[in-house]
């Protein structure tokens, strides 16, 4: 799914791609490929479900994909600790339904959730939807076991007492260090009660403090959602009434004439003339002037109740309209619909992304008016406000442009990423929130490493003495 | 070899004479306790290593901060003690989560290498490099500053006591009610039931409260010498069948800050990660290594 891979996918321009898919299930079988990688000088890359969005699965030089589905195990809860051990293969689907049959929830919900696995998740440090109050995954994992390039098994204490918390060292790997097989989590009961609000600001900036607000006041919501004035007209328009809606796509072998052929044609051109000109499009800014929040509590009814009532208020005395729960319903009846949108924006030509960063509370607004003028002349841009935490939230930038042919769109594309990237850091955000760095932010990770790069390589070295494991990503060299 | 720099450049310059002389090398960072001013929007403060809680404590307090409950003992280390000990520097938040105290640390590690984490929430940029020192203590690289998390002053905080007459019942009371979303400033376990202390806004400690049940009561926890450690919950079931005194600071659903009259028990193994660390950090063994 990573975007610069679909646009030269559209192109016929795929770099060379693995030799060998393997799809081992035991770490017995694991070992056994680490010493043919070894022997061969072999990349092996990871994968699990292919939702990544930085090129972390891509195979540079060729090499053996690693499919990890088959470590497909959901352990039964453990009530006294709260805790239960999945497999790294499994789908987050599945690890949901498998938790919600035992009365628990993982608390996980990243919009990629049918198509990302557990080890993915760890591998990227992944966010859900609701991180506000569940935390991220590398707030949820307790331990994990890999199979490292050496071909040792290791598993990390789940409590590490006289030493450091290696558990965090394999957690954001991206599968450079070795090959994650399973992990043990904290997992909750199913939430008995959720509470639904909605609201209107007149800017961003009035918005954000509302947000900041409740989480200085200890306040836990599942879900927070700024959008900005764009995307608040955009996407962030909710219906006040949910609506039940069920959806399909038709896949292209499917689609008949128009679908096929003038529908992205005029699509096409339509694009070119509008996404081409993002300057003129971003302009229009000023004429949308609300910014919807939605916020959604949930736990036992009188601790949710009191936190949604303290949060009501706060966001009026930040100058809130309060819109009823309609709009925070309508989002999680479709919080997972903007994954499959995608497609059609590719289709007509153009190149769609996201760009997702986290920031202190103190550099919130500038990193948003930074990334935005930085990428105005490349880009559409909308962006939303989420994950949110004590001391920041991420911000969340949705990015669609086009050009004339495709080598200016991948021109464009490229010219965007640089601009958005260096103006989030300048403004004082990191480089990724959730999202991991793969290839795309692979150089901006590695120009803002210092003297850690030599702590990197020399670790990596001690856990993949070869350098096969998934070479070339992260912040190392190919 | 025991140095007292005064600065992260003095500490380099002595961990490469202490490498180029194969020494170990004992660093004590008092030196290390300069305090930035508060950022009052994001409620963090970027302080020195060798500063010590309760201090920084002090400061926060006048900008209408605090690091939240801490047992005695802890609010008695310096930040580095805090956070390259046992504890890890670690607090509970809301939900019984573990989150780290600081969202930014600046590290040097046994190789001289000075590494500065970047400070935001969370990220997503690759391997979390604060593990070199958050519960390392100092044998792979020493922390040298950190941007600390604060948090409001409560407006209000009270102790409850709760009737949970079988011990064997205590510690899944705990573990439920840290999961339904009440976070516990500390409680303390005894024959008659639990006290239990709550801190935050009004509204929200009256909720917890009506969720718990159990009455107000004026108890606090004990004043007396008492050992101090993190333990995981099943050595924790069994402190609360067997200890006379025993309190959980912090307490969340991974582990708990225990008080304590006896030591806590802990495995004695160790990741080759850390060993692989270890190498990569500190080659020439200048920060010791851990008694096994």
């Amino acid at each position: 799914m990573w975007p610069l891979g679909l646009l030269w996918a559209r192109q016929q321009k795929i770099p060379s791609p693995a030799d060998v898919i393997v799809w081992p299930e035991s770490e017995h079988e694991l070992q056994a490929l680490v010493v043919v990688a070894r022997e061969h000088r072999l990349p092996l890359i990871p994968y699990g479900a292919g939702s990544g969005v930085c090129g972390g699965t891509w195979a540079l030089n060729g090499g053996i994909i690693v499919d990890l589905k088959r470590f497909d195990s959901v352990g039964r809860v453990d009530a006294s600790s709260h805790t239960v051990n999945i497999g790294a293969g499994v789908l987050g689907t599945v690890v949901e339904q498998e938790l919600n049959a035992q009365g628990w929830t993982l608390g996980h919900f990243p919009s990629s959730i049918a198509m990302s696995t557990v080890g993915g998740w760890l591998a990227t440090r992944s966010a859900g939807q609701c991180s506000s109050r569940y935390g991220k995954i590398e707030d949820m994992v307790r331990s994990v076991r890999a199979v490292l390039g050496t071909g040792e098994v290791v598993e990390t204490p789940s409590l590490p007492t006289g030493q450091p918390d290696v558990t965090q060292l394999l957690v954001g790997s991206e599968g450079t260090l070795g090959l994650l097989t399973s992990a043990t989590f904290t997992v909750h009961r199913v939430a008995p009660s959720r509470l639904f609000m909605s609201y209107l600001f007149d800017s961003v900036e009035k918005g954000v403090e509302a947000i900041r607000l409740m989480f200085r006041h200890g306040l836990r919501p599942a879900v927070v959602r700024l959008y900005d004035p764009f995307d608040t007209a955009v996407v962030g328009n909710h219906s006040t009434e949910p609506v039940a809606k069920v959806k399909t796509v038709t896949p292209p072998s499917e689609r008949g004439f128009f679908q096929k052929v003038a529908l992205p044609r005029v699509l096409k051109a339509v694009s070119q003339r509008t996404l081409g000109r993002p300057l003129l499009l971003n302009a229009l800014q000023g004429t949308f002037k609300k910014s919807r929040l939605i916020v959604i509590f949930e736990g036992e009814e009188v601790i949710a109740s009191t936190e949604a009532a303290h949060a009501h208020d706060l966001a009026l005395k930040c100058g809130a309209t309060f819109t009823g729960d309609g709009p925070a319903r309508d989002w999680l009846t479709r919080r997972y619909d903007v994954v499959f949108k995608m497609h059609r924006l590719l289709e007509a030509g153009n190149f769609v992304d996201t760009f997702e960063v986290a920031a202190p509370w103190d550099r919130v607004l500038s990193v948003y008016d930074s990334v935005r003028t930085a990428v105005a002349s490349w880009a559409f841009v909308l962006c939303h406000f989420s994950h949110a935490y004590a001391d920041g939230c991420s911000l969340y930038f949705s990015l669609i442009g086009s050009g004339a042919n495709e080598a200016e769109v991948e021109a464009r594309y490229d010219r965007m990423w640089s601009a958005a990237v260096g103006a989030a850091v300048a403004a004082g955000a990191n480089v990724s929130h959730h999202h991991g760095i793969g290839l795309l932010k692979r150089d901006a990770l590695a120009s803002g490493l210092g003297d850690a790069r030599h702590v990197l390589a020399a670790f990596k070295r001690q856990c993949d003495p070869d350098g096969i494991m998934n070479p070339g990503k992260l912040w190392g060299t190919t | 070899m025991i140095v007292r720099p005064a600065d992260v450049a003095a500490l380099k310059e002595a961990l490469q004479v202490a490498a180029s002389r194969k020494q170990q090398l004992t660093v004590d960072r008092r030196e290390l306790v300069f305090v930035d001013a508060i950022t009052d929007h994001s409620m963090t403060v970027r302080v020195g290593a060798g500063l010590r809680l309760d201090q920084l404590e002090i400061v926060a307090g006048v900008a209408g901060l605090s690091l939240g409950a801490l047992p005695p003992e802890v609010k008695a280390l310096t930040l580095a003690e805090a956070v390259e000990g046992t504890w890890r520097g670690m607090r509970a938040v809301v939900g019984g989560r573990l989150e780290p105290m600081c969202s930014a640390v600046e590290l040097i590690t046994g190789d001289g290498h000075i590494i500065s984490t970047h400070a935001g929430p969370r990220h997503a940029a690759g391997i979390d490099l604060s593990s070199l020192v958050c519960g390392g203590h100092g044998h792979s690289a020493l922390l040298t500053s950190a941007t600390v998390r604060l948090e409001l002053v409560p407006e209000s905080e009270v102790v409850v006591h709760v009737e949970v007459r079988e011990r064997a019942k205590m510690a899944q009371w705990l573990r439920d009610t840290m999961s339904a979303g009440v976070r516990l400033d500390w409680a303390r376990v005894h024959d008659g039931g639990l006290d239990v202390a709550l801190s935050g806004s009004y509204r929200l400690v009256a909720a917890w409260m009506s969720f718990i049940g159990g009455l107000k009561t004026d108890r606090q926890p004990s004043t007396d010498e008492l050992l101090l450690a993190e333990a995981a919950w099943p050595e924790i079931e069994r402190r609360i069948e067997t200890d006379d005194t025993l309190e959980l600071w912090r307490p969340s659903l991974v582990s708990c800050v225990i008080r304590s009259e006896r030591p806590a028990e802990h495995q004695a193994s160790r990741s080759p990660l850390f060993t692989m660390l270890k190498h990569a950090a500190d080659s020439a063994g200048v920060l010791g290594s851990p008694s096994p």
